[in-house]
């Protein structure tokens, strides 16, 4: 049953009060009126009109995008059968066929190489992206991680400013996935004994590669495992780094190995909290060959070909935790709106009240973050840093407000907010924990910090 | 001579180690892979054998059936869910519907189940004034009337339950309690809900026409519904407790063994920040938990109680969180045991009353008796 409208919530005078700010500014002078105003609209159509019109209309174009074809697919993929270890569900490789035609596979670069539209070119790289990742993350974690994952593996090839393997290995991937054929790159740089010692350098330069290439006839054999690789299960290509035989860490060379490489193996896929419908796998290479054209940006580049993509990738994972709270904090507001308690909204409650705003300065906050951090044509360590592990951890706090507003009803996956909390925990831990993210601010302002320690301890 | 409590209290917990190690623990070894219907029922048949569940035949040693202070049921409940919150909140369930009984004078055969929680939570500062006697004005009436009338309400609880027992509030003062058949009860199911693998989540609602097998009455209702709101707190408390405590060991398990940065990973300052964080929440929560429980649960004590809930289980899920975090990726992954810990801990605390509801309650109780 439709209630009849109502004139305010409990505890608000009415819009068309003399005491409401909307009637009360209507007696300010129209020069005042530019100063203040009252703004009813929704956070996301006023953030969106405030944007250049190319950015705005990227993001309406990928939200309309995730709206008709993840939110309606995101329970059912959720609760998917867990699929044998190299295999995709027939529904995940259909979404992957319109991403690919849509251009969510190959917007790092631009048309004609890529798909990125040439207008948003005048921006900085980071925006496009950060607006795309938290629309789509907004609809479904498991999905976006599904349409996302590969452009980590894509940034190496991109970052690597080879023009000759953008056009021998990019432009045809960009190019199958442009014609309904998805080309998904992974990016695999975690090992069982590696997680965080292959994401900072002090970890770095203690730890004894796991993954090793050894020199062969026209290349190189790659031999170790890699964990947790996302969508490193339906990759036709990967990045695999690995430091060459008798050499540390800072020998690490990326490698593009092709799925279907003899001794390339998808060994496992992993069953986890959330975020289900993308699949971490592990990788089995077996004296994979890798030819000598293969390796990416040259011999001992990898190392900064990685610290270049997490720096890049982390801003994106900033966006993600966003788009989860997001979404926690649309459906919480859907559900205060309609869920009834002794005849009376939930939103009329007080207390309704103060969370939803809380939960609403949270997620703005974060989002502010994460787009200064987009903001800057060049990655930067800190910021980059600073907003994943910021903007990560409020999102989280958000989906647990949301949990605590829907109270008992909070548990059942069909009311969606569970679910964006237990995909929200990934984005703590992926591109380096959170604490790890802490001490890469450290690291890029180790110079200034040297140099007051430099001026000597104080009397 | 009287027994000394203390070792007859380390002899009852020497007891259920017993029986956490040899049938709970190797039946919930696979986190991944919760236990089946079946053999949760047949577990839960063991454990009233066993006599931790309360019943007839437990010569009061059961769950909530010690007079006084029920310091001895925290401690148990706490040491079954360290093993496996949802045994141990099974176990809670079927106790508190068997103490519940009891103080009806009822007896009702079968695997029964209390449902103390309303339609949606605890129906707020109405609740306070209930239960403290205040007057209660037409707002306050339609709250409980709406929590705790008809309308279905949601419950987590073993599949193989027989009956329920549930509080009633139809207007006036009091609360009735109903014994309701599951046969007279529409009962859906929701899968697949946030935590508690090894239970299901229902809503309930008496089927049109069909009446509950008893419907009680008792002068003292309101206060007999604030005893078992308390008991059923605490014992959700305890049972938060010790999925915390589990999430704990197993962090500090890891980070005894996990080497990254040139070092065994609980040397590194993060890393011994999450742990002490986990270790600060859990030592909280006992110390508060067991000090709440060395006095009886009475009607008076519920909003101690409650506010403890409000505060305890942000708490737990802080540390549990803190616990996962510390496993980086492998945290993530379902075979590891954490996320659900993390899962069950945020299951446990949206339930009957989520914290800003149980803090509501708290300051409409002081405000109610000036």
């Amino acid at each position: 049953m439709v209630s009849p409208p109502r004139d305010a919530l409990d505890g608000h005078v009415p819009p068309a009060s003399p005491l409401s700010p909307r009637t009360a500014y209507e007696r300010l002078s129209p020069v005042t009126r530019r100063l203040v105003s009252h703004a009813p609209e929704d956070e996301w159509e006023h953030d969106t009109r405030g944007l250049p019109a190319p950015l705005a209309r990227h993001r309406r174009h990928v939200r309309a995008f995730a709206e008709r074809h993840l939110v309606p697919r995101a329970l059912a993929a959720d609760l998917a059968p867990h699929p044998a270890p190299g295999e995709t569900s027939p529904e995940n490789l259909a979404l992957l066929r319109e991403a690919g035609r849509f251009g969510l596979l190959s917007d790092l670069l631009p048309k004609p190489l890529g798909s990125m539209p040439p207008q948003l070119l005048r921006f900085p790289l980071f925006l496009p992206q950060v607006l795309r990742t938290e629309e789509l993350a907004r609809a479904d974690g498991g999905l976006m991680l599904l349409l996302s994952a590969s452009n980590l593996g894509v940034a190496p090839l991109v970052l690597s400013g080879d023009l000759g393997v953008i056009r021998r290995v990019l432009w045809p991937a960009f190019r199958e996935s442009a014609r309904g054929e998805p080309h998904v790159f992974a990016f695999a740089i975690t090992e069982p004994s590696a997680g965080s010692d292959v994401e900072e350098g002090h970890g770095a330069s203690l730890h004894r590669p796991g993954t090793v290439a050894r020199r062969s006839a026209g290349g190189w054999s790659l031999r170790g495992r890699k964990c947790y690789i996302s969508g490193g299960d339906i990759a036709k290509s990967v990045l695999v780094f690995a430091a060459l035989e008798g050499e540390g860490m800072e020998s690490w060379t990326a490698f593009l190995v092709r799925r279907g490489a003899p001794g390339f193996r998808v060994a496992r896929t992993e069953l986890k909290m959330g975020m289900r419908a993308s699949g971490a796998a592990e990788l089995e290479l077996d004296d994979v060959h890798v030819a000598d054209a293969d390796v990416v940006g040259g011999l001992r580049a990898g190392w900064a070909l990685n610290r270049a993509t997490l720096n890049m990738s982390r801003i994106p994972v900033a966006a993600m935790g966003v788009g989860l709270a997001r979404a926690a904090l649309e459906e919480a507001t859907a559900f205060a709106c309609t869920y009834e308690l002794a005849g009376r909204p939930l939103v009329d409650y007080q207390d309704v009240q103060l969370a939803l705003a809380q939960m609403m300065a949270e997620t703005t906050a974060a989002r502010s973050m994460t787009w200064r951090a987009a903001s800057r044509p060049q990655a930067r360590q800190d910021e980059a840093a600073a907003a994943k592990f910021h903007a990560t951890d409020v999102a989280r706090r958000v989906c647990e407000m949301a949990m605590d507003l829907l109270g008992n009803h909070a548990v059942l996956h069909a009311e969606r907010v569970e679910k964006a909390l237990r995909d929200v925990r990934l984005t703590q831990i992926f591109e380096g924990t959170n604490q790890i993210n802490h001490l890469a601010v450290i690291e890029e302002q180790q110079e200034r910090l040297l140099a007051a320690v430099a001026r000597g301890p104080r009397e | 001579m009287e027994p000394d409590p203390s070792s007859e209290l380390s002899a009852i917990l020497t007891e259920v180690d017993r029986f956490v190690v040899g049938a709970i623990e190797p039946a919930v070894a696979r986190p991944e892979s919760p236990i089946g219907r079946e053999a949760f029922a047949a577990l839960l048949a063991e454990a009233r054998a066993f006599g931790v569940v309360a019943g007839a035949d437990t010569g009061g040693a059961g769950l909530w059936e010690e007079p006084g202070a029920p310091t001895r049921s925290v401690r148990v409940l706490t040491r079954v869910a360290r093993a496996n919150a949802g045994v141990a909140l099974a176990v809670h369930l079927e106790s508190l519907a068997q103490w519940l009984t009891r103080r009806l004078r009822l007896r009702v055969a079968g695997v029964g189940i209390a449902a103390v929680q309303g339609r949606f939570g605890l129906g707020r500062g109405a609740l306070a004034r209930l239960v403290t006697g205040a007057a209660l004005d037409e707002a306050d009436t339609r709250m409980l009337v709406d929590t705790y009338g008809d309308r279905p309400r949601l419950l987590t609880a073993p599949h193989h339950f027989e009956w329920l027992v549930v509080p009633r509030f139809d207007g006036g003062s009091s609360v009735r309690f109903l014994v309701l058949d599951r046969a007279s009860l529409v009962v859906d199911e929701h899968p697949h809900a946030h935590g508690l693998d090894e239970l299901a989540t229902f809503s309930f609602a008496l089927r049109s026409g069909a009446e509950p097998v008893h419907a009680i009455d008792v002068a003292s209702g309101a206060s007999l519904f604030a005893e078992a709101l308390g008991l059923a707190s605490v014992g959700l408390l305890a049972v938060a407790l010790g999925a915390a405590e589990h999430a704990h060991e197993l962090a500090r398990g890891y980070a005894r063994t996990r080497r990254q940065g040139g070092k065994i990973i609980d040397r590194h300052a993060a890393v011994q920040q999450l742990l002490a964080s986990s270790r600060a929440a859990i030592e909280t929560v006992r110390a508060q938990l067991e000090s709440a429980s060395r006095t009886a649960i009475s009607d008076a004590a519920l909003p101690r109680i409650l506010a403890l809930r409000a505060e305890g289980h942000p708490l737990l899920c802080r540390g549990a969180n803190d616990a996962l975090q510390v496993f980086g990726g492998l945290g993530y992954m379902r075979d590891t045991g954490v996320e659900k810990l993390v899962r069950d801990l945020v299951h446990l605390r949206t339930t009957c009353g989520s914290p800003p509801e149980l803090a509501l309650v708290v300051a409409e109780w002081e405000r109610a008796n000036g």
